[in-house]
Parts: structure tokens; sequence; C-alpha cells
């Protein structure tokens, strides 16, 4: 769990795990549209279109194993755990 | 087309990793700030047999039990023994022996032979001999046709039998009056 203690002592960053949301399967289907369509001259749009989603799943996949690895947290409580309460700043 | 594959395997992973990841900060307090020791969490739970769970965060309660040993309720190894009393009764040394499995009984310490496959079995022996020794059994004599476990029925000479059943009924009853009379 990373934590950024600036100097002065008074700002804390912390980071938490969320799930996925519908961002990401709006994500797979541009990214995946998106190259199918630049390698539609290599070996067609379905051919890399579909392959393309087989990949980004898989790096998908191994994001999630990462995170679930690095990052504890779940929620925003649970990152500031131990800490006295503050005024809160999401940083993304 | 593998750089396109790869290019999806690298777009998912970090798509998915900003997606999920989120980082959010917090200014504390100046006052706070300066006296407050920022305790990082064990990234995984410190678990040993016989002692306390230490920084259980991603545990059911984790976030409490950090919660609890930041402020000071219970340190990092589990020791509760310097937690004043908020009730200030003084009953600290009876309720550590209730704490777990209660205290223990004359009766939960005997290690007789019933006990052993049964907690709750009491020696029967020593039942005996806290019986009365004045009492109708104490003065019937012993047959030696019994069995093992003291049954006279069908055991033993008719004649000693009823004399035996004349003496219980005379010992039972002394006051009786004679049904004959």
């Amino acid at each position: 769990m990373a934590q950024q203690a600036h100097s002065s002592g008074k700002r804390v960053t912390r980071r938490y795990r969320r799930g996925v949301g519908g961002a990401w399967w709006a994500s797979l289907v541009v990214v995946t549209a998106l190259l199918g369509f630049v390698g539609r001259s290599d070996s067609g749009f379905w051919s890399v279109f579909l392959w393309s989603i087989v990949g980004f799943v898989v790096g998908s996949l191994v994001s999630i194993a990462l995170s679930g690895r690095l990052v504890r947290a779940t929620s925003e409580d649970e990152a500031f755990a131990g800490l006295p309460a503050g005024g809160a700043e999401a940083t993304r | 087309m593998k750089w396109l594959l790869m290019v999806a395997f690298v777009l998912g992973a970090a798509i998915t990793w900003f997606l999920t990841v989120r980082r959010v900060s917090r200014t504390l307090p100046a006052g706070e700030a300066a006296e407050t020791e920022i305790v990082e969490p064990e990234i995984a739970p410190v678990v040993s047999p016989g002692g306390a769970v230490a920084g259980g965060v991603g545990v059911a309660g984790g976030a409490d039990l950090v919660a609890a040993t930041s402020a000071g309720l219970i340190d990092a190894a589990g020791d509760t023994s310097h937690v004043e009393d908020p009730a200030g009764d003084g009953e600290d040394a009876g309720d550590d022996a209730s704490g777990f499995g209660g205290v223990h009984t004359p009766a939960s310490e005997s290690t007789g032979a019933a006990e052993g496959w049964d907690r709750d079995a009491e020696d029967e022996d020593t039942l005996l001999s806290h019986a009365p020794s004045g009492g109708a059994r104490a003065s019937i004599p012993p047959v030696a046709d019994a069995t093992p476990s003291g049954d006279l029925a069908g055991v033993g000479d008719p004649a000693e039998v009823a004399a035996v059943d004349d003496l219980e009924a005379e010992t039972e009853d002394p006051e009786k009056p004679d049904q004959d009379s």
C-alpha cells in the first residue's frame, strides 16, 4: 500500500482498489475496435478485433492480479485506517 | 499481428489499473499530524498460533483492529494487560480466568477413567462412597453367588434370597405395624 507522507506531514496519499465498472467495457470495445481498424490490412478486421479482445482481457487479468497483490485496501476508510480523520481529496 | 496483440495486452493492463486503483489524499490537521506517527499497516496479516492478529488489513475486522491499535487500546502484540478498566471495579483477575473455557472447577479438573471420554461424566465410585452408611443397603450381607453388579435375581440359594428380602422389608419399614396383628 503506497503512501506519500510529504515533508510537511500534513498530506497523505494512499491507494485503494475498486471494481471494474462500465468504463472497462467501453474501453474494451473502443480499444479492440480501433486495433481491428488499424490492423485490417494485415489480417482482416475481425481477426485482429477478436485477438485484441483476448489480449485486452489477459492484460486486464494481470493488472487485477497485480493490484490485488500490491493494494490491499478496498475502500477509502480502510486505506486510511490508523490515521486521524482529515479532509479527503481524491486525486484520480 | 503480434504487435497488435501486445498493444491490446498493454492497453488492457494499463486501462484496468487506472480504472480499478484509485489514489486519494487526505490533509491531516497540523496539530494531529505532528503528534501522530503514521503507521503503515502490514501488507500481509501476521498470525501466529496463540498470538493476536496484528495489522490485519484485508481480513474481516482488520480496519477496526488497526484503528484500535493506533488508538492505543491494544498494542501490536495484542497485550491488553495495560488497558485500564473503564468500570473500575477491579475484577480483572476473575475476568481473565473466565475469558476462555471458564474457571476451572474441581469437577472439570478430575481426570478419572469415566471423564476420559466424557467431561460431564461423574465417577460412580466416588458417588457411592458418599452415600449414607446407615442405610438399608449397608446392612445387607454380601451373597457369594451374586453377579458382579450385585444383582441377586435368579442367583444364589432361594433361602438366602428370601432372608435378604425379609431383612430389606424390616429395614425399610421398621415402625410399620405388622399386618397380622
